[in-house]
């Protein structure tokens, strides 16, 4: 019995081990090309920015030389990087809570009844998914300092035209304004996928211990519970803005005077124009650096909603 | 939340959002009204909405004339299908190894696919530019296309849409004789379906609209993608005809306007997945 | 049977078609920059050119917004290895392509050509384009700086049209005058932003100075004529009536007749008087120099990058006709420019009826006398410089520092950005 039994199970083993082997050259043979994309077009080309960071490679020069930190050490001592970085925080720190307050206030409206909502919903996500180098253009024309749709308004209201995006102190504004105008329906669209989620037993049994008014609703069920997806849409919020670009290069080129110079903006210019390219790498790793610790952050919040659910 | 209010918050509530709504079409209605005006009806204070003078046939037909839009619109189609096909090409596969198949790379890969996702896309740019113009490519599509055909993000979000798919199909399709890669492509993709038409929407708004890389490898006024032809299009235009420039912005707005107004529904669950991107 | 025969002919036709093309076509690549005063020109001037010459082909590269993208995109395209046949670049931008060998001498062609000679190229002109004693760039379009003055608005305001201030504050005062008419009535406004910090050196060098001293080894402009410089610019804020605004803005504030005097290079004045067309009348005035004052030249030179020999000679028969007496013809028309081929301008079969019946645009011509050359910057970091100073002059405009003050930190950014000072 027993001599008939091992041959048996010893041939079941081998055929699993060959399915086995077979499965996995044809995982490697599937996502090779993956893979070889990852590396190549992904890892390696960010590796050689980290590398390019630590030289004083000028685009088109014959040679290089490796100056460990010398590139990093000139970030430091640059006005012009500071106030880039300063500009770019400042710029995320206005859109973040605007543009996800807002998108919040919309959600929770158009949550609370039943008409027009595929109508909001839509008129307010557009601006997501429109070229926003092209409404950027038309939003010149109304930030234009005389003719301007905005300046119109303002002025047939008593205050002073204003020259938008050539004030020093106002234009980075403008530019958050914008910057919030075509974030908030993405935070919206978001943040009522949260709302929908919330279970409605929760709004009786809140109702039934006394928390009946619109108010106390919002606090005791719908804040606490939104919470997660808050501070997700918070973070991605932070995310995008801080890659801001567009809206810079076409509107003011980081002027008036550096006024609303921005991060990636500095990268392009380094990089690119002046052929600073190994100082330019600096920069980019700079950015890197952010963009991964609000990553992180990111992540982190994630973990946390996965638990809560 | 039920919706039982009265009357008076149903009025509070359609006049908070219509304001916020006009203010959120704003750019658009205004767009278009300009778009339709002559240059002195455009340098005023008198605002209107609609025209005195209709100009819509001379701007639209300068716009035409000054910049080749035609070219911008297909270039961007050309450019984000060729992009959308090979990130599926090459995602689609290692997506399912990666759900579906046991191999010794499996965690490591994985884990580079994670790493992938903290990097934002504009730090490679330097070296990408560098290869590109070592081979020759500056200013065709494949330098349009080649930088973007890994998406990380694309194996991510497929890979955890296969892990919940029943293993049972895939036994099944084994059983029936079906190769690996067959089951991939027969199996496999028309079950992604509804998580590739996401996937689909987010890829191609994203490079439709993006200005940062071709503003890098694009010299010929005939490559260039829609976002950078609304910048060539300012450019040819001094600062006094802003009706054409405003049409020719509306005919490259179209595209995208349109196809979301078609399908809202898809266009938001594609672009929520940004948030997943980061 | 036949059918087929056809269809084999049609397909053998249509494959040696190109082939056929390709062997009698040269293409020539082409750089330019600023279309809104240039695309329709060199279009025309292409297919004009073309036409005398169907076996060359003129392609236009993406134009650049201005001077200084055109000389980063050309120094970008050397690099990778994707320069263009012809490129205009800045007066002020050809002395990066002489150091670093970019740009291929004209000198054997112009030899080889006797035509050239009767082109009637002042040699004044010619100078601006050599290097190390070399031809490498042709003026295409080249300008002064000048004054524009609404016509209509100054004789309201009281001024006297038959004579027009010859000096700065003569200049603000009749600003004074225009902005109290009132309303949205604009006295002036001064393009000290024009690419290439165009005025910065207008203001410096009408006033005798000079950027850097003989040697190009220190910034001068923090001597007198510098200090009268940055103080007149701002006092053109405090007391010219002018506004922090984009160059886009006093455009349109000029065309649409609602600004009195306009600073501007006398490359706009033909666009904008066609718009104007009869809404008012433009005058010119000449701009204000000292004495001893001189003014740079501003506008464009053709450039040659091809090094292969066939290309070079379709290449340089493309320069030459956009140059040359035709090319000038059709370009003074278009715009304010004045051509290197001067003589065109006594030509009564050129331009000469043109002149005649639009004054204005004599103006820049006449201050050619005192007339230097855009100045650049020695070493690696021209077009970082430019950017420097051009900031610092915002902050002038923009009242957010004393004239007095910016100098000294200007001078100081600026000499730390020449070569050898690391």
């Amino acid at each position: 019995m027993t001599t008939t039994a091992l041959p048996l199970a010893a041939e079941r083993t081998t055929r699993r081990s060959g399915q086995a082997r077979a499965e996995a050259i044809a995982a490697y043979v599937l996502s090779a090309p993956a893979m070889f994309c990852l590396l190549g077009i992904l890892i390696l080309p960010t590796l050689a920015t980290v590398v390019l960071s630590f030289t004083d490679w000028q685009f088109g020069a014959p040679t290089l030389r490796w100056i460990g930190l010398d590139n990093y050490a000139h970030l430091a001592a640059d006005r012009v990087f500071w106030k880039s970085l300063g500009n770019t925080v400042l710029y995320v720190a206005v859109v973040v809570p605007l543009s996800v307050g807002l998108g919040l206030g919309a959600a929770l409206l158009i949550e609370a009844g039943t008409s027009g909502r595929a109508f909001y919903r839509a008129a307010y996500f557009l601006p997501v998914t429109a070229t926003l180098i092209a409404m950027a253009t038309v939003w010149e024309i109304m930030l234009h300092p005389s003719i301007g749709l905005i300046n119109v308004i303002i002025d047939a209201l008593g205050f002073p035209k204003q020259n938008w995006l050539k004030h020093p102190d106002w234009a980075l504004f403008a530019l958050a304004g914008i910057g919030i105008w075509q974030a908030l329906g993405l935070n919206m669209v978001l943040l009522l996928a949260g709302l929908k989620s919330i279970p409605r037993d929760l709004y009786e049994a809140a109702a039934i211990d006394g928390a009946d008014g619109p108010w106390t609703r919002f606090v005791t069920v719908t804040l606490p519970m939104l919470g997660p997806a808050l501070s997700f849409v918070l973070i991605i919020s932070a995310i995008r803005s801080f890659q801001v670009f567009d809206t810079v290069a076409v509107l003011t080129e980081g002027g008036p005077n550096k006024a609303t110079e921005v991060l990636l903006y500095t990268m392009y210019q380094e990089g690119f124009s002046f052929f600073r390219a190994g100082y330019g790498a600096a920069i980019t790793v700079v950015f890197l650096a952010f963009v991964l610790l609000l990553t992180l952050i990111k992540a982190r919040i994630a973990e946390k909603r996965v638990h809560y659910s | 939340m039920i919706a039982r209010r009265h009357l008076p918050f149903a009025v509070f509530r359609h006049v908070v959002l219509a304001a916020g709504a006009v203010v959120m079409l704003a750019p658009f209605i205004w767009l278009l009204s300009l778009a339709v005006k002559p240059a002195d009806e455009i340098f005023t204070t008198d605002i209107r909405l609609l025209p005195l003078k209709w100009e819509a046939v001379r701007n639209f037909t300068e716009a035409f004339n000054k910049v080749p839009l035609h070219r911008y619109l297909l270039n961007g189609v050309i450019v984000t299908a060729a992009i959308f096909t090979l990130q599926v090409l090459v995602a689609l596969p290692a997506a399912y190894a990666l759900a579906k198949l046991r191999f010794g790379l499996a965690k490591p890969l994985f884990a580079l696919v994670l790493l992938g996702l903290l990097i934002p896309g504009h730090v490679p740019a330097i070296p990408h530019y560098i290869m590109l113009s070592h081979a020759g490519l500056l200013n065709t599509y494949p330098a349009l296309v080649l930088p973007s055909i890994i998406s990380v993000f694309g194996i991510f979000w497929i890979r955890q849409f296969f892990r919940t798919v029943p293993d049972d199909l895939i036994h099944a399709a084994r059983l029936d004789g079906l190769s690996e890669f067959s089951i991939v492509w027969r199996i496999m993709l028309p079950a992604a379906m509804p998580a590739l038409v996401a996937f689909g929407i987010l890829s191609v708004v994203f490079h439709w609209n993006d200005y940062f890389w071709p503003l890098l490898v694009v010299t010929s006024p005939d490559m260039a993608m829609p976002a950078l032809g609304t910048v060539y299009l300012r450019n040819t235009e001094a600062g006094t005809d802003y009706g054409p420039l405003m049409a020719g912005t509306a005919i490259i707005t179209a595209p995208l306007v349109i196809a979301f107004l078609f399908a809202q529904r898809r266009f938001i669950e594609g672009m929520t997945l940004t948030g997943l991107k980061g | 049977m036949k059918r087929r025969t056809l269809l084999t002919g049609v397909a053998a036709a249509s494959l040696a078609a190109p082939a056929l093309r390709a062997q009698s076509t040269t293409e020539v690549k082409v750089l330019y920059s600023a279309p809104d005063l240039f695309k329709t020109l060199h279009e025309q001037i292409a297919a004009e050119f073309m036409k005398a010459n169907p076996q060359y082909k003129i392609t236009f590269l993406a134009p650049l917004p201005a001077y200084e993208e055109a000389a980063q995109a050309t120094l970008r395209a050397a690099v990778t290895n994707t320069l263009p046949d012809v490129a205009y670049q800045g007066l002020n931008r050809q002395r990066v392509f002489f150091d670093r060998g970019l740009a291929q001498p004209l000198d054997p062609l112009i030899a080889a050509d006797p035509d050239f000679k009767t082109y009637g190229h002042s040699p004044g002109l010619l100078d601006i384009g050599r290097f190390g004693g070399k031809q490498l760039g042709i003026g295409f379009s080249v300008s002064t700086p000048i004054i524009y003055y609404n016509a209509d608005l100054v004789t309201k305001a009281g001024g006297d049209t038959a004579a027009l201030p010859a000096d700065w504050d003569g200049i603000f005062a009749l600003a004074r005058k225009i902005k109290a008419l009132g309303g949205a009535t604009q006295g002036f406004h001064f393009d000290w932003d024009i690419t290439g910090n165009w005025m910065w050196q207008a203001l410096v060098f009408s006033n005798g100075g000079t950027m850097l001293t003989a040697d190009e080894k220190k910034v001068a402009f923090d001597g007198p004529a510098g200090k009268t410089a940055i103080n007149t610019l701002g006092l053109m804020v405090t007391e010219g009536t002018m506004r922090d605004v984009a160059q886009t803005v006093s455009l349109q504030d000029f065309t649409s007749g609602t600004m009195g005097i306009w600073g501007h290079s006398t490359s706009r004045l033909g666009g904008v008087t066609k718009q104007v067309g009869d809404k008012f009348k433009i005058l010119t005035g000449p701009f204000p120099t000292q004495p001893d004052g001189r003014l740079p030249l501003g506008g464009n030179v053709a450039m040659l990058f091809a090094k292969d020999p066939a290309k070079q000679k379709a290449a340089w028969e493309y320069i030459k006709f956009a140059t040359g007496p035709v090319g000038a013809t059709m370009m003074v028309q278009a715009t304010g420019y004045f051509p290197s081929a001067l003589a065109a301008a006594d030509d009564p079969k050129l331009l000469k009826p043109y002149y005649e019946k639009n004054p204005n645009h004599l103006v820049a011509i006449r201050q050619l006398p005192k007339s230097t050359g855009w100045y650049a910057f020695p070493g690696d970091n021209g077009i970082k410089i430019t950017d420097v100073i051009k900031d610092h002059l915002q902050s002038v405009v923009a009242q957010k520092a004393k004239p007095d003050a910016v100098l000294p930190q200007m001078t100081k950014d600026v000499q730390a950005l020449l070569p050898s000072q690391s």
